[in-house]
Parts: C-alpha cells; structure tokens; sequence
C-alpha cells in the first residue's frame, strides 16, 4: 500500500467520503454525458469565480465615494495581476448572466420545469434575478462616472410605482439620491446578502436535484443512454470551464475592464448606459414614455417575472418534446429574439456621440472657477447676482451666440457690463460653452 | 442500456479532470498569490520633498530638519512628517543622512563638541561624514538621494534594512 493510498483509506476509515459521494457522483445520467448539462455547472463554477475574485478584489477596494474610485484604479493599474483579478470579476459577471441565461433556455426547451420539478424551477427563477441583483448593485462599486450614473437611472425606475414610488428610491438609495450610503448599502447587499442567499438557493436547487434527477431527454432512443456522473459528465463540465476560464482571461488582457472618470454629480451631459445585459430594459423604456413609462419601468418586467415563476403551474402540457409544444416554444423563441433585438438596438442607437465630452466639460467648470465667473453668476442658486443665473440662461442661447458673447458681451447684448473675454483660445472658449450647455 | 466503461477509459478521465482542474487552479493560485504578495513586498515611496533652503545649513555645522514628506502607500498618499541630518561640505555640497543609526534602528545625534554624531542605544559613533568610529554599528550612516532646486534643497526618504553591512532598502 503507498503512502497516498494509506492517508486516503486513514481518512476513509474515518469520515466514509467516498461511501458517501458513491450514490452521488456515480449515479447514471439518463440522455448520458452532454455539454448541454454541463451549462447548470458551469454557472456554479462562475459563481466560485467571483466569490473568489471578489474576495481578492476586497482585499484592496474601499467602500466610500472617497476612496473607492482610487482604491479600484490602484488595483487595476498597480497591484500585481489586479487588472486580471478585476478583469475575471468583470468579464465573469458577464459570462454567468450568459451561462444563466443559457441554462434557463435548455431547462424550458427540455420541458425541465413539469412536474415533478416545479421546486427546480422556482428556485432557479430566483437564483437568475439573484444574479441580476449582483450585476445591478456590483456596478456602482468603481465608483466612476458610468457606475454613478448607470444607478442614477436604475435606481429611479422603482420610483415611477404609484404611491410608493418615492418612498421605493430613497429606500433603495438609502436617502434621496445617490451617494456615499448608497454605495455602503449596494456593497453591503453586494458582498454579504446575495452571496449568502445565492449560497442557500443554490444548496436548495442542487438538493432537489438529486431528488428529482435531471430530466432525460424527449426523444425515448436517446433517453436509455445512461453514463455515470463522474467521469464522464465531469470531464465535459471541466472542458466547458477550462475554455471559459482562456477565454475569460483572454478578455480580461485583450478588453481590460473599463473605468472612466471618477463619478461628477455635477455634470449633467454624460449619457448613462447600463451594462450590455440590461439593454433590454433601457431599449424597452424608449417605447414607454410620459404615462406609460411605468409600462416598460414595472408592468412589463414584473409580469414577466411572475409569469416565469408560474410557469410549471399554468404549463400543465405533460409532454416534454418541443414539437408537442408549440406555444410554449412560440414564448421562448419570442421571449429570445425579444431579448437579443432590444439588446442590438440598444447597443445600435445609443452610442454615445454627437454631444460634448465629459473631458471638456470638466475643462469647462475648471476655466469657470479660475475666471471667478461665479462672483457675477449663480448656479443652482449659488453665486453672484450681478449677471443672470447660468443654468436659466444657457437654455435659451445657441453655442454660436454663447461663444460670440464671451468674446464680445457688449456686442451681444448692449449694455452689459460683463468683460470682454477674447483672450481665451478656441478650445478654452468651447470648454467653457460646453460646459454651459452641460447646466441646461 | 448501459454504456460499457473501461477501467483505462475512466482511469484517463480521471486523470483528464485532474489535469484540467489543477491547470485551471494554478491560473487561479500564481496571479491571486502575486497579488496579495506584490503591494505588501513594494518598498514604500516617499516623494521628493522640500527639507530647506540650501543658505539655511552652515558648511560642517550637521542640522536635523523636519519636514512634511508625501508618502505613497497603496492608492492613498498620505502627509508625513520625517527627519533628517543634512551636511554642507566645504566644497558647497549636501549630504543627507538618515536619522536612523544603522545598527537597531535608534535616533541619533550630533555632538558638536566632539564632531561625531553619536547614536544613544548602544554607542555606536561616526564622524561627520557618516564613517563609524566605534560602536556595533554594522556600516556607515545611510545617505539619502538630494538635488538642489532653486536654492532649495530636496530629499527622497528612504529606509533600509538594519543591523547589515549593506545597506539595502528595506
């Protein structure tokens, strides 16, 4: 007997692992070893991922408007491989809203969710909006002018509820708009409640598999084909996460995460856009405004959650196979194109452009404190009084006449006593115009 | 039906998943070990900082000055105050020492009667050029990178390690 064969039997006499993983982990697979199975894996691997990245991430992130910006640069550009522990972070969060949604698909075309495996299904409706209440409240964590303003709008889609809609943000917000409690209650939410629910959800849906057993598949010829959880349907949950896990580091050197600017509350013309995976929602509040807005913010996604998680008790068509279920496929097929055609349109139209920069706005505001512009002006009500207050004022000039009048202002409007501000370059005199315009 | 498995069949899976999974757990182990190891390796920064004006220090008269020195440390810079020996040589040159005797790590001091900086602890003493003399101390007294700026002198701190005769940042 060799010495690794005598510490695993010590251990073996002692805890029974093997007698106790047995029915587990050779149990046979009705349909055998598929890479279609191996997708309900692979999100469990995901999730280690960030649960692992992210311990790693909190080794150096500081959860304060102060500091966090600076804390998660520091690690994206000078803790060793911090672009790569990030880069995981990110691109993994992106590849588990994939690999849920995926799972999700193939569980509905298999006809997973009919009795007995209601329970299954439920549960893993939750886990997915789980993981979507990762990607939403992870995303303000950078603390940069995509992640404010991202939840600026995110945040506010609650408060179109009737009645309570106010009382929903400030609550979600942690006061009435977005700031430093904020970001202390989404990093809370973030990195101790989702964790600790997805672990318990989770546990549950995994445990219910092993009572119910996954489903075989439709076609009968195919169904008697069984092979044993381990090897074989391991090695393929293996080959699926070595690939994912090139890939992911692939993107994390080829497409470092992003992070722009620190967050500004003050400037008013960047133009938020949420991750690619909420396009859906952002695209969809385009088709609903004024009344109906609260059609794309609330009916449309709550309907469609309950809905989903209804969906083993109204489905009553016992049949697994797809051509027996043509309205059920009908659903997800437009539920997918749905999906993938708001999405495209969303990343289609709303590229940022046209607008001015964010760079040169801030440029603007610098110029404007340098040139004591506010002892004459206000903004917001803070300033002097002696000219008109900007934010009113910039509404109703063009840029050309705006530019023209920091040159000239007697020319532009008689009488003025405003100096004569011709000696700034083309480029400050833009800055300070777009910065204007930014106040409207 | 059961598919039929060969013993050498699961045997080479097995060895397959092994293999994948400890590739997979060494792309893991070396970039999150070098990251937790890299930051807490890094000597600390110190900025180049204003100590005082160059007419402020007598030739061959030591002075120990105490300044505001930037100190990098992670993402945040923080504001610290340091010391040190500055020298003006007869040829209008500075040195710079460290306040820090190289033996343990006492403060030590100039004694202008003797013409020897003397550190308290465990006596070891060195002549105004940093030269040990006497005493345990295991080298000369550390020198600190100096420019000269506008009449100004600057200083990078820094700290080595003790009780070595190299002298090595710590």
């Amino acid at each position: 007997m060799t010495q690794t064969s005598k510490v695993r039997s010590w251990f073996e006499e002692r805890l029974g692992l093997s007698r106790l993983m047995a029915p587990l982990m050779y149990k046979p697979l009705s349909g055998g070893a598929r890479y279609q199975f191996s997708v309900g894996s692979l999100n469990l691997l995901l999730f280690v991922n960030q649960v692992l990245t992210g311990i790693f991430l909190m080794i150096y992130y500081v959860n304060s408007p102060d500091h966090a910006y600076d804390a998660v640069k520091y690690i994206q550009r000078q803790v060793d491989f911090g672009y790569l522990v990030r880069g995981l972070h990110y691109w993994g969060a992106s590849a588990m809203v994939v690999s849920v949604m995926l799972h999700v698909i193939r569980v509905f075309v298999y006809g997973a969710y009919k009795k007995p495996r209601e329970i299954m299904w439920v549960s893993g409706t939750l886990l997915m909006l789980l993981v979507l209440g990762f990607a939403f409240t992870g995303y303000l964590l950078p603390w940069d002018q995509k992640a404010y303003w991202a939840t600026v709008v995110g945040t506010s889609i609650p408060g179109t509820t009737p009645v309570i809609g106010d009382s929903l943000v400030r609550l979600i917000r942690g006061g009435i708009s977005v700031s430093n409690l904020t970001l202390t209650r989404f990093f809370a939410i973030h990195v101790e409640v989702l964790p600790w629910l997805l672990v318990i959800l989770a546990g549950a849906h995994l445990t219910v598999l092993q009572i119910v057993d996954h489903t075989p598949p439709w076609n009968p010829e195919k169904a008697k084909i069984e092979a044993p959880f381990y090897p074989d349907q391991v090695f393929k949950d293996m080959v699926l996460f070595l690939l994912v896990f090139v890939g992911l580091v692939a993107l994390a050197n080829l497409h470092p995460a992003p992070l722009g600017s620190v967050a500004d509350p003050t400037v008013k013309t960047y133009v938020p856009r949420p991750e690619w995976y909420f396009f859906f929602l952002f695209q969809l509040l385009k088709f609903f405004q004024g009344p109906y807005e609260i059609v794309g913010t609330m009916v449309l996604p709550t309907l469609f959650i309950v809905l989903m998680l209804l969906l083993p008790f109204y489905d009553r068509n016992p049949a697994l196979a797809p051509k027996k279920r043509p309205v059920a496929m009908a659903c997800i097929g437009i539920c997918v194109v749905g999906y993938i055609t708001l999405t495209a349109m969303a990343a289609l139209s709303g590229k940022p452009g046209g607008g001015p920069s964010t760079v040169s706005v801030s440029k603007g505001k610098l110029l404007f404190a340098q040139l004591h512009c506010d002892s004459c002006h206000s903004i917001n009500g803070v300033g002097g009084q002696v000219g008109p207050p900007l934010d009113k004022e910039a509404e109703k000039r063009t840029r050309e006449w705006l530019i023209a009048h920091f040159k000239d202002p007697q020319k532009m409007s008689p009488g003025s006593i405003m100096p004569k501000f011709n000696y700034l370059t083309k480029e400050q005199l833009s800055e300070l115009t777009d910065y204007m315009q930014s106040l409207k | 039906m059961t598919e039929n498995f060969s013993d050498s069949r699961r045997k080479f899976l097995g060895y397959a998943i092994a293999g994948m999974g400890g590739a997979v757990a060494l792309g893991y182990a070396i970039p999150l070990i070098q990251y937790l190891v890299g930051p807490a390796m890094a000597p600390q920064e110190d900025s180049w900082s204003l100590v005082c004006g160059a007419q402020d220090v007598p030739v061959n008269d030591p002075k120990s000055i105490t300044f505001v020195s930037n100190v990098k440390s992670g993402w945040q810079t923080k504001r610290v105050q340091r010391d040190v020996w500055v020298v003006k040589k007869p040829d209008g040159s500075y040195t710079v020492f460290s306040p820090v005797c190289p033996h343990l790590g006492c403060a030590y001091n100039w004694n202008g009667q003797e013409r020897r900086f003397i550190c308290p602890c465990h006596g070891s003493v060195y002549t105004i050029t940093g030269k040990v003399v006497a005493g345990p101390a295991p080298r000369p007294l550390d020198t600190l990178p100096v420019k000269i700026e506008n009449g100004n002198i600057y200083v990078k701190y820094e700290k080595f390690r003790l009780g070595i005769p190299e002298k090595v940042l710590a």
